[in-house]
């Protein structure tokens, strides 16, 4: 039942991302509401639970645009849901700054991997500057979500 | 005899898969890790495999996304009745509620009135070239904030296919990049992953067009080349993706480096306020 709930969970969290509902009317940017559900089965549940949804998760997205950096988000996603479970302990993942610190490393890893990989393959020409404050308003927005889904977790699968 | 507080409770034996469980957890991690990597440093080969299996996931997405949409306008026009009420609350019943009535009516007409009015442009655009052309409603966007898809609500099974061209009545959009059966992925002319041949209108210098994320860039115009703040930029109709003379922008700033000049182009479509669009097949031209 829990797995089927989370399995709905980020299938809507997929649906968010894509579908710009939370994104910011002058700045652009949006949390990443998928990485940060991630994050928290990670450290809610450890390394591989959390790579392996990351890794679901980001595969999933990769196939949907179907271009070419269906493997960085894969990557990407992997990189989201383990690093946070190794780090935690340094940064009070019990404490909701910690979360959120936790959430905006998830965004940076997830949204860094696929802007390095367009980087690499000479599509992304954009700017250092302007794609490092993107990056950085992204996280900061993705890290602030973080600690409400974790609370949120924490509700449903205490009823559950 | 003094017994321990729980011991009834049978001691903790590490059993052997506890024992091997870090390394199993790191296992299962590299592997996954491997095949991701494997999936970045191959993305063609990726993406052979991947098609098929998108046409399936991409049914149920697209059916998400529309109803995504739907209740997006939805919440708007609910909001704005939300902020009405709020507003004439303060007044009488009858007052408020003849007004209310008066006010969505005329909400609602004048979303029509816009939307008539976009459809017509469209109509009229769509008059002015050869082909089939398909109209379809913008769903969606990427995820990552700095890269520039849209998702619009027709695919396949409307005749959508891939590298057709994609126009708005203001100008230029992008390409088509996916195509599931319901809805296609477009990327937009200043995603950074775009490049197209395009020319000034007034000089008829050509360079290429560079997607920044939130605006493009015309590059690799020769020092001498005639191009100032101001100039029309067009597409310049090489490779038969989009027809010659659709318009992209405004050069906003001219920057010289050495032996090249650079220009700063406006969009003359900004994609996040952006509802329909027109898709040409490949070869469209003007009439």
């Amino acid at each position: 039942m829990i797995f089927v709930l989370r399995v709905l969970l980020i299938a809507v969290s997929l649906l968010i991302d894509t579908s710009r509902f939370l994104e910011l009317p002058f700045v652009g940017a949006r949390p990443m509401v998928f990485i940060a559900i991630v994050v928290c089965f990670s450290l809610r549940a450890g390394a591989l639970t959390g790579g392996a949804w990351g890794f679901s998760s980001g595969l999933a997205l990769g196939v949907f645009f179907a271009d070419a950096r269906v493997g960085a988000m894969t990557l990407g996603g992997l990189l989201a849901g383990c690093v946070p479970a190794y780090i935690k302990g340094g940064l009070f993942w019990r404490n909701w700054a910690g979360q959120a610190a936790l959430g905006a490393v998830g965004c940076l890893l997830f949204e860094g991997m696929v802007m390095g990989f367009s980087s690499l393959r000479g599509e992304f020409s954009v700017g250092p500057v302007v794609g490092l404050a993107r990056l950085t308003v992204d996280s900061v927005l993705t890290g602030a979500l973080t600690p409400l889904v974790f609370i949120l977790l924490n509700r449903m699968e205490t009823r559950n | 005899m003094k017994l321990s507080r729980a011991f009834w409770v049978r001691p903790h034996v590490p059993r052997r898969r506890d024992r091997y469980r870090g390394m199993w957890q790191a296992g299962w991690l590299l592997f996954l890790g491997l095949v991701a990597a494997g999936m970045t440093a191959f993305p063609d080969a990726t993406i052979t495999f991947v098609k098929p299996v998108r046409y399936v996931l991409s049914l149920a997405w697209g059916t998400g996304l529309r109803t995504a949409s739907v209740v997006r306008y939805a919440g708007r026009s609910g909001m704005a009745v939300v902020k009405s009420l709020t507003y004439e609350r303060m007044r009488t019943e009858d007052f408020r509620r003849t007004m209310e009535a008066l006010k969505q009516e005329s909400v609602a007409r004048e979303e029509f009135q816009r939307e008539a009015l976009r459809l017509r442009e469209l109509l009229k655009m769509k008059r002015d070239f050869n082909g089939e052309i398909l109209a379809a409603r913008v769903v969606g966007g990427d995820p990552v904030s700095f890269f520039g898809s849209l998702i619009i609500d027709s695919g396949a099974d409307e005749g959508v296919r891939e590298d057709s061209a994609v126009v708005a009545t203001s100008g230029a959009v992008g390409r088509v990049l996916s195509v599931g059966p319901d809805h296609s992925v477009v990327l937009w002319l200043c995603d950074p992953r775009s490049r197209i041949a395009a020319y000034d209108q007034r000089s008829r210098v050509v360079g290429v067009l560079v997607g920044l994320g939130n605006g493009c860039e015309l590059r690799y115009l020769a020092a001498g080349d005639d191009i100032q703040v101001g100039d029309r930029i067009l597409t310049a109709g090489r490779g038969s993706l989009f027809p010659k003379g659709i318009l992209i922008g405004m050069v906003k700033e001219v920057r010289k480096s050495g032996l090249q000049i650079a220009a700063d182009i406006a969009p003359a479509v900004y994609i996040k306020r952006l509802e329909e669009v027109l898709i040409l097949p490949r070869g469209a031209s003007f009439r």
